[in-house]
């Protein structure tokens, strides 16, 4: 019997880029998992949580673990380091009702970000060589501070031959800050813009890849709006292209 | 003691190092003296033949350091001594036995002397806060001057 | 004091400001990042030890200020702890007054910035001048300092020459070599004719009552050993236990704060006869007695969070409208007497018990709530806090705490609704629904600067039953 994954599609991947979730799907069951998507899935909360509004996340947080709690699986994968975060460092923090105080202990230690999920598992996973290219990752806050996810998803991209994969000294917020980018939108197009005028002449890469929705909507947007035409792909989806 | 690391971190805190004895040492400061006017520090011992200046007025302000650390390249000096602050170079002298190789020997000097004004110096001084350009000197000494002392 | 709005937009449009503060920021990160690689592989251990370190100064502050005023007393110094900015000022004013008449010099001091200490003395009469280089500019160019270590970082070395021209009457220059000469040749004169200098600290030790001092320039070392009256001013937090402490503290300050692997001079002063320190308490006393906030207090006014953070980075400190900017300054805000107006109301609202035990919050202070936005709570400053002040979870917490802005606090209510999925099926199916021209206007605000942004055609749900069935 292969081991159960349950998936994990945050709200902004579900609704804006749905192919990713289909990807990271058919990379977790090439990594030899039986995929599993409970119904119902929403929203993490963290717009609410971000935003000072505790109570309320409750709301989120208690469907979230209501329904991933339910799913009978060995780990639950999610393309989100931000998500995860939310789930594994922040919903403690809120005023659980102790019967999701007990769902968080056992669903909290199942929750994988995606490349941990392959950094633990994926090692089979093989992929054509893709360059020579040079590529960008860019470490996305969450993931790489709260998490503390740093060498994994380099460790991914370095599998893939020909390829020159550079990143940032220190971890650059690309400003999206959930609802920082809608209450200041102005400071918030500024960090991505110093952002992506630092990567483009410091790296010049050739494309950008980004371990997280937020970033990637954040980034690709701005990039679009302003005229930079360097390709930038989720993680999981640059992975795909390239199995 | 070891020259070569004790003159890579002076170096690199910009302090310049001479190297002298017990018998030589007065004539060596007054060889690297010139003609300067020169503030003798009161708790100099050494003694030097050079007239005493001010130190608001002196062209170099010679003292004891009382300790030197290698790891930091700092030394101890009184803090009120303006002989250490006030002239544009400073020289200060220092016995080979009172180096000693780290940082926190000095926290252990001035520890066991409550009640004592210290200063710890490390270089010349220096300002980077003009667009972080790195200046020297700011208000006190532009040069700062080591001579060991050994045998 | 202009509005939130007016004071980041403002900001954002000076790209003289961008330009200096990046440069300068960017360059205090790369030494800092050069001197942990070259001398400190263990950071991480030590930033633990300093956590530790000032955790006790907070854990045991009374008795630590007990001990040292024993020691400043026994050599024959005055020690106060003063419970607000008009005592402390009035204290100072007598102190100084029988040395009216000449030049009082000052070294910097976040604590008299907060108190508008100089200020208050020169409208007596008092001629004091700063003397850091950076702390002078700004004296100079009539605005407080922008960071706490770096005061002039928001000026290019053009409009400093300028200031200078100004002031100083003197030939217009921008070489930073000329420029620092001038300051060395007008303040030396100042220096050797002051009878009374006035300096902060940057730790007082608990066991010997010793005031220590951190510096490049030499202008601390002038302004405490050349007059013969020093006041010192600093706050309840700025007290460590023992020497040994300093091994840690002084390793890391300087490499936080400058780059640096020493700085150039550290004085330890002990504090006796002719010298006299006040250390406030103002709102620093009930933070301290806040289980929740304390922390904040662990703060040794590094600037390092300043450097590191990405919407400093861009806005510089004056767009943050308070004595302390950047990471730590939002943080702190919330709990600080900005005037006496906040220090009456607080006291008040502690006096008639409305402070609930996650306060002790300053009023509702609109500014303070309002800097709360100046972070997209990327962690940076946490990380990189020599003593770990858990800088962005705070922020998170104090927004949480915050009063919160009434349509706002409605529309986040409603929102819950989204958890269940049959709503945020809806709600998204009624976007999916809006006619592009309108769904365009409503994304304006996004578009503008990222672009359009529109849902796909079919959310993930839907296209993988599709692709089970």
């Amino acid at each position: 019997m292969p081991p159960k994954a349950a998936l994990f599609i945050p709200c902004l991947t579900a609704e804006l880029e749905p192919e990713t979730g289909l990807h990271m799907a058919d990379l977790v069951e090439r990594a030899g998992f039986e995929v599993h998507v409970p119904e119902g899935q929403t929203c993490c909360g963290q717009p609410w949580f971000n935003t000072g509004y505790r109570k309320e996340t409750l709301a989120f947080a208690s469907r979230f673990l209501e329904i991933f709690d339910a799913a009978a699986c060995d780990c639950i994968v999610s393309p989100s380091g931000s998500c995860v975060s939310m789930v594994r460092k922040h919903y403690k923090e809120l005023d659980l009702a102790p019967a999701n105080r007990q769902r968080l202990e056992r669903v909290g230690p199942r929750l994988l970000e995606f490349t941990e999920f392959m950094a633990l598992h994926g090692s089979g996973l093989r992929f054509k060589p893709g360059g020579p290219r040079k590529v960008y990752y860019h470490p996305s806050c969450h993931l790489t501070r709260e998490l503390g996810v740093k060498a994994a998803p380099l460790d991914l991209l370095n599998r893939i031959e020909g390829l020159t994969v550079t990143t940032d000294t220190e971890p650059l917020c690309c400003g999206f800050g959930g609802t920082f980018s809608v209450k200041m939108p102005e400071l918030s197009a500024a960090m991505t813009a110093r952002k992506v005028e630092q990567v483009q002449s410091e790296h010049n890469p050739d494309l950008w890849v980004i371990p997280d929705a937020s970033c990637l909507l954040q980034i690709h947007g701005w990039m679009r709006a302003h005229g930079v035409a360097t390709p930038v792909f989720h993680l999981v989806d640059f992975l795909h292209a390239n199995l | 003691m070891e020259k070569e690391t004790l003159l890579v971190r002076a170096e690199k805190a910009g302090v310049i190092v001479h190297w002298t004895s017990p018998a030589r040492a007065a004539d060596d400061i007054r060889a690297f003296l010139g003609g300067r006017t020169v503030c003798i520090s009161s708790e100099l011992t050494l003694a030097l033949t050079e007239s005493n200046t001010a130190p608001a007025d002196a062209e170099a302000g010679v003292a004891p350091a009382h300790r030197w650390a290698q790891e930091t390249a700092t030394a101890v000096v009184s803090g009120p001594d303006l002989a250490t602050l006030l002239p544009p170079v400073s020289v200060l002298i220092v016995d080979g036995k009172n180096i000693v190789p780290s940082f926190d020997d000095l926290m252990d000097f001035i520890h066991l002397r409550p009640g004592r004004w210290f200063a710890c110096v490390t270089g010349p001084s220096r300002t980077a806060d003009i667009e972080k350009v790195l200046v020297i000197p700011a208000h006190g000494p532009k040069e700062l001057h080591l001579f060991v002392v050994e045998q | 004091m202009p509005t939130f709005k007016d004071a980041i937009g403002g900001a954002l449009k000076d790209e003289v400001l961008r330009r200096n503060l990046i440069k300068a920021t960017s360059h205090s990160l790369r030494l800092r990042r050069e001197v942990i690689e070259a001398r400190y592989p263990h950071w991480e251990a030590m930033r633990e030890k300093a956590g530790a370190i000032r955790k006790r100064s907070l854990d045991e502050n009374a008795a630590l200020w007990e001990q040292a005023r024993q020691a400043i007393e026994a050599r024959g110094g005055s020690f106060a702890i003063v419970p607000d900015r008009a005592d402390v000022i009035n204290r100072v004013r007598k102190e100084l007054a029988p040395f009216k008449g000449a030049p009082v010099v000052k070294s910097k001091s976040m604590v008299t910035e907060e108190l508008g200490l100089r200020e208050e003395l020169e409208r007596d009469g008092f001629e004091i001048y700063e003397t850091d280089l950076g702390e002078l500019i700004v004296q100079f160019e009539e605005r407080p300092p922008s960071h706490i270590t770096a005061p002039a970082i928001h000026l290019s070395r053009e409009q400093i020459g300028r200031i200078f021209e100004k002031k100083l009457n003197v030939p217009y220059t921008s070489d930073p070599v000329a420029l620092t000469a001038m300051a060395r040749r007008f303040l030396r004169e100042k220096f050797l004719v002051a009878r009374a200098g006035i300096t902060g600290a940057n730790f007082i030790v608990a066991e010997s009552g010793t005031l220590v001092l951190l510096e490049n320039e030499g202008n601390i070392r002038l302004t405490t050993a050349l007059p013969e009256r020093i006041v010192a001013v600093t706050g309840l937090e700025k007290i460590v236990p023992t020497m040994d402490d300093l091994k840690i503290l002084l390793r890391m300050l300087p490499v936080s704060a400058t780059g640096q692997f020493q700085n150039c001079y550290t004085s330890f002063i002990p504090l006796g006869k002719g010298h006299i320190l006040l250390a406030l308490d103002g709102w620093r006393s009930r933070l301290l007695r806040n289980a929740k906030y304390r922390e904040i207090l662990m703060c040794i006014r590094c600037g390092a969070c300043l450097n590191i953070c990405p919407v400093y980075g861009l806005v510089g400190g004056h767009a943050y409208r308070s004595v302390y900017p950047g990471p730590i300054g939002v943080i702190t805000g919330p709990f600080l007497h900005e005037s006496k107006k906040e220090e009456l109301r607080s006291k008040k609202a502690e006096e008639a018990n409305k402070d609930t035990e996650n306060h002790g919050m300053s009023s509702d202070s609109k500014l303070a709530s309002e800097n709360l936005k100046l972070s997209s709570l990327c962690g940076a400053c946490t990380d990189i806090c020599p003593v770990g002040v858990p800088i962005h979870s705070t922020i998170l917490k104090l927004r949480a705490d915050a009063p919160k802005p009434f349509w706002e606090h409605r529309a986040f209510s409603a929102g819950r609704a989204m958890s269940r999925p049959s709503i945020w099926r809806i709600f998204l199916g009624l976007i999916r629904m809006m006619p592009s021209g309108l769904l365009r206007m409503a994304a304006r605000p996004w578009a503008r600067q990222r672009g359009p942004l529109a849902p796909a055609r079919r959310s993930f749900g839907d296209l993988w039953k599709k692709k089970r069935s």
